[in-house]
């Protein structure tokens, strides 16, 4: 039974390979090897007869994919707003200054009501110490912050334990997962890496990733470098 | 076959680039897989259907799934076996819609029980040309297996995720295929000794 894909070429090794002892030892069997070649020689050609899509199909593809609606993906989403940042920085039109003016301004008053909210409040103590309150953290503690991950399916924020303040910068690169990549998967990578992210995202998707906690020679570099890019599943592109 | 498939991905980016890309609506890597995969799964799909116009339609909705669907597709198994299972389906859902006796009639057209006709006469000295009206007149089912393996050049594993069934099916669904094709071909005088 296995004679039609031992002739496709398409049993795995052990199989091809138990074939061809099988007829090596039946030597009766090489007519109904000859019919199968035939049969396939017969399949081919009735195939190969035939053309392919015509001319036009592709443009009709186009069409059929133009008139779909655009899938809100991140890396869509952010294409969008620094596209439109752009547009808004290189040709400035007087509304969309005026826009921006007042979205500044609102940025201005939020920011300064958060560090107003910070400073009154301060941990364990009564207000107005003398001792601002940011100077009682433990700045060696690892800090959690929220990044967003390069595809969460549901768009969850996940967070990512980043390295902080009192640990060494050791050797970063910046790079750009694989679209569409469950986060899952990328935070196995790192780990089986021994790598982290340490910031992101940043404009364009990317994300800063510590390789090594040293700083490792350029040889050493390299190599971990080639190693990322290797895993070209998870890693869609690397800036050393 | 083989070389033309091998020649192809060799030059430009891999399947699995490719589809990464289709999945963040990259519309150039869809155009690149187009250019890559049409002509088989427009094959694949005519050979059944027997309509240029409704394969050609069948083979862009292929495609158009593989846009939409790009981001959910795993990896376990190969791109082109993925797609030839989204054409697989497309076309037993053609060929549901249609009536079963429009195509046996003509299935039996391939060859005719009249020693007169000049065509009959052709095929019948012609072994190769008989044998491929023969390989026509298979059922939907047998045709398939035999395309996907002779043709397609696909594993068992990879035949078994096309049409969905199990492994050992489609070595027993093969077994049978290449029986109905020998009694067609001894209907038509040419008896090859087996089975």
């Amino acid at each position: 039974m296995l004679l039609p894909w031992f002739v496709a070429g398409t049993l795995d090794v052990a199989d091809q390979e138990r074939v061809a002892r099988y007829l090596s030892a039946h030597p009766e069997m090489n007519a109904q090897l000859k019919l199968i070649q035939d049969e396939q020689g017969e399949t081919v050609l009735a195939n190969e007869s035939l053309g392919g899509a015509p001319a036009g199909a592709l443009a009709k593809l186009k069409d059929a994919i133009a008139a779909q609606p655009r899938r809100l993906t991140a890396a869509a989403v952010r294409r969008s707003l620094w596209a439109e940042l752009g547009r808004l920085f290189s040709t400035p039109t007087p509304r969309a200054v005026q826009w921006a003016g007042a979205a500044a301004a609102v940025l201005v008053v939020v920011q300064a009501a958060v560090i107003g909210g910070m400073l009154i409040k301060s941990p364990g103590g009564a207000p107005n110490s003398g001792e601002p309150a940011i100077a009682k953290r433990n700045l060696d503690a690892p800090r959690v912050a929220e990044n967003r991950a390069p595809s969460s399916g549901n768009g969850a924020v996940r967070r990512f334990r980043v390295a902080s303040g009192g640990v060494t910068q050791g050797t970063r690169v910046i790079v750009r997962f694989t679209p569409g990549l469950p986060m899952d998967k990328v935070a196995e990578f790192l780990r089986t890496q021994r790598a982290e992210i340490v910031a992101g995202p940043k404009p364009g998707g990317f994300f800063e990733v510590r390789i090594s906690k040293d700083k490792l020679s350029p040889s050493e570099r390299e190599s971990a470098i080639a190693k990322l890019k290797s895993a070209t599943d998870v890693i869609s592109q690397i800036v050393p | 076959m083989s070389k033309e498939r091998s020649r192809a991905q060799a030059i430009g980016p891999s399947d699995k680039d490719l589809i990464a890309r289709i999945a963040g609506q990259d519309q150039q890597a869809i155009e690149v897989l187009f250019a890559r995969y049409q002509v088989r799964v427009f094959r694949f799909i005519q050979r059944r259907v027997r309509s240029e116009a409704v394969a050609e339609e069948l083979t862009n909705e292929v495609f158009m799934e593989v846009w939409r669907s790009a981001a959910r597709f795993e990896g376990r198994s190969s791109l082109s076996s993925w797609m030839l299972g989204i054409a697989h389906n497309k076309a037993v859902s053609m060929l549901r819609k249609r009536r079963d006796d429009e195509l046996e009639d003509d299935a039996a057209l391939a060859i005719e029980d009249d020693a007169d006709d000049p065509e009959v006469t052709a095929q019948k000295t012609d072994k190769g040309a008989l044998l491929r009206a023969c390989l026509d007149r298979l059922s939907d089912d047998h045709k398939t297996i035999v395309d996907l393996v002779y043709y397609q050049e696909m594993s068992i594993a990879e035949v078994a995720e096309i049409v969905g069934i199990p492994e050992n099916t489609v070595k027993t669904r093969m077994f049978y295929a290449r029986k109905k094709l020998s009694e067609f071909l001894k209907e038509a005088g040419v008896d090859r000794g087996w089975p």
